[in-house]
């Protein structure tokens, strides 16, 4: 009897520990759908304002654009050469070895073209700049927001969008484009090298032969495009949560958590985006 | 007076300020060329909103606000960023300088992006700004390293170097000691009266927590307190005017 009361009186509990769980995923549901909806719309902005002003102010937005491939792109250098190498010793190397133990080696070329050409090197390269200068995009917008910076640039005339926001997305665009090509040669290269190393039957010439045999001109074409659109989504979304809403200092880190998150997301989907798009054209 | 360029008319405007809670600061008022306007009011008065919105940086709640001629609400943004530009502002305390550049590359960043060139190429109408403002020793001097009075003057050379058609100063002698006050004033008044060696607007708003400095002939004065927003007149009209809050604004018990 004693048990049975005791189990009702916990009810009403459990049944508001529920609702309150529904009501918690439910305002986390409406709020990415209400923050995806603006970054949309930022996008847009962006986009208008990039097509509209490119011969506008060259003189000022050509050095930020340079400087942005040089933080995002050269500086990222030593890095994507160290992650390069890492993976293809690792990953690379492994599956090269593999491969050939199982007779398999024909298959070589066809592994590496969809796993690094395709998917490895553009997503690590996108991912690491994400950390490396998406990250403090945020935060340094999000101070310039907050310390009012971004009024001062509207009352001198000075468009923030084109001043702060177009600059980035065509760095970032542009350096992931070329990080990611220096990543896939790198990665070949140490996989080579593994396979050199450990005694694995197959010759530079066959090893780059059954590579640039496995490749087609969509897949430079769909690189191209899939690198410098993760740029644009870095870009734009880190841009957003530093520029777009009214922000106290004691926000920024906040911002730049969900900046980051967001930007995963938005280049995970447009990574499966591209999956579907290979499979349509029969890659 | 009444031949003189309508550069602001501000009817029925309702201001957005925190004065009292969340509020609409209602405002009509004009603003002629060659003007000096003193704004006063007490902290939390709206002083800063009510600058920003007749300067046009932030949209009204309400009413009708045309600036040289042109109703706000009914221009593209391109069209805004374009008279924006013809207005000259200081915001307060330390200017909002850009933290990235040093203090020429601050004051040569607008007329290099207005007129498209490099930055070497308005070096010179850039160091004239600085030397006018006794700043040129600062010239290659991050802003974070200057003292608050001085950064306030790197914003004032921002803001004049496009040589904008009037120039709005947000609390320009807060916190500032009576060197720099005197500074302020005088260098004010010759821009008002035409007597410096580089075009200045002569048409000046300032807004302020103490009249006595600003009191002179050819000005005007208006109040923000208790919501309102109140025009008190000229030199005459403030100096003898009852209300206690003028009244401390003069002898400084308001600072």
């Amino acid at each position: 009897m004693e048990s049975s009361v005791s189990e009702n009186a916990h009810e009403p509990v459990r049944r508001g520990l529920i609702r309150r769980y529904f009501d918690f995923i439910g305002r986390q549901t409406l709020r990415t759908a209400d923050t995806i909806k603006s970054v949309g719309a930022f996008a847009l902005i962006t986009i208008g304002v990039t097509f509209t002003k490119f011969n506008e102010s060259t003189h000022v937005i050509r050095p930020l654009i340079r400087g942005q491939i040089a933080r995002a792109g050269i500086g990222m250098l030593p890095a994507v050469m160290f992650l390069g190498g890492s993976l293809g010793l690792v990953i690379i190397g492994q599956m090269v070895s593999l491969l050939t133990k199982v007779g398999a080696q024909q298959y070589i070329g066809l592994v590496m073209d969809t796993v690094v050409f395709r998917e490895l090197g553009p997503l690590a390269a996108a991912m690491m700049v994400l950390g490396r200068v998406g990250t403090p995009t945020v935060v340094e917008l999000g101070t310039k927001r907050a310390q009012g910076e971004i009024e001062a640039l509207e009352a001198l005339g000075i468009d923030p969008v084109h001043y702060l926001v177009v600059p980035r997305v065509i760095g970032l665009g542009l350096s992931i484009f070329a990080l990611t090509i220096y990543l896939i040669l790198v990665v070949m290269l140490s996989g080579l090298l593994f396979a050199f190393l450990t005694d694995v039957q197959i010759t530079p010439g066959e090893y780059f032969g059954q590579i640039a045999a496995g490749l087609t001109y969509q897949d430079f074409v769909f690189v191209a495009l899939k690198t410098i659109l993760f740029g644009a989504i870095i870009a734009v979304v880190t841009c957003y949560h530093g520029l777009a809403q009214p922000i106290k200092l004691e926000q920024v880190p906040y911002a730049a958590t969900r900046a980051v998150s967001l930007s995963v997301g938005g280049c995970l989907l447009l990574d499966v985006f591209f999956i579907f798009l290979y499979i349509i054209v029969g890659l | 007076m009444g031949d003189r360029r309508e550069l602001i008319r501000l009817e029925g405007v309702l201001v957005q300020a925190r004065v009292d809670g969340e509020t609409s600061l209602p405002v009509d008022w004009t603003l002629d060329e060659g003007e000096f306007w003193v704004v006063g009011g007490l902290n939390g008065s709206g002083k800063s909103p009510w600058l920003s919105t007749t300067a046009g940086l932030y949209p009204p709640n309400g009413g009708r606000q045309m600036i040289f001629g042109q109703d706000i609400r009914e221009m593209a943004e391109r069209d805004r960023a374009a008279l924006r530009a013809k207005i000259g502002f200081v915001f307060e305390n330390t200017g909002r300088l850009f933290a990235e550049l040093n203090v020429v590359e601050n004051v040569a960043l607008p007329l290099s992006y207005q007129r498209n060139c490099p930055a070497e190429d308005v070096l010179p109408e850039v160091q004239r700004v600085l030397d006018a403002c006794g700043l040129s020793e600062h010239a290659a001097s991050e802003p974070n390293t200057l003292g608050r009075g001085i950064q306030r003057r790197v914003a004032l050379a921002r803001a004049l170097v496009l040589e904008p058609e009037l120039l709005m100063v947000d609390s320009p002698l807060t916190s500032q000691d009576p060197m720099q006050t005197r500074w302020w004033v005088d260098f004010l008044t010759l821009m008002h009266r035409a007597e410096h060696n580089f075009k200045t607007p002569r048409t000046i708003v300032v807004t302020t927590e103490d009249f006595g400095p600003w009191l002179a002939e050819n000005r005007r004065f208006a109040l923000l307190d208790g919501g309102e927003f109140q025009v008190l007149g000229d030199y005459n009209d403030v100096a003898v005017h009852t209300r206690p809050v003028v009244r401390d604004m003069l002898t400084g018990r308001s600072a």
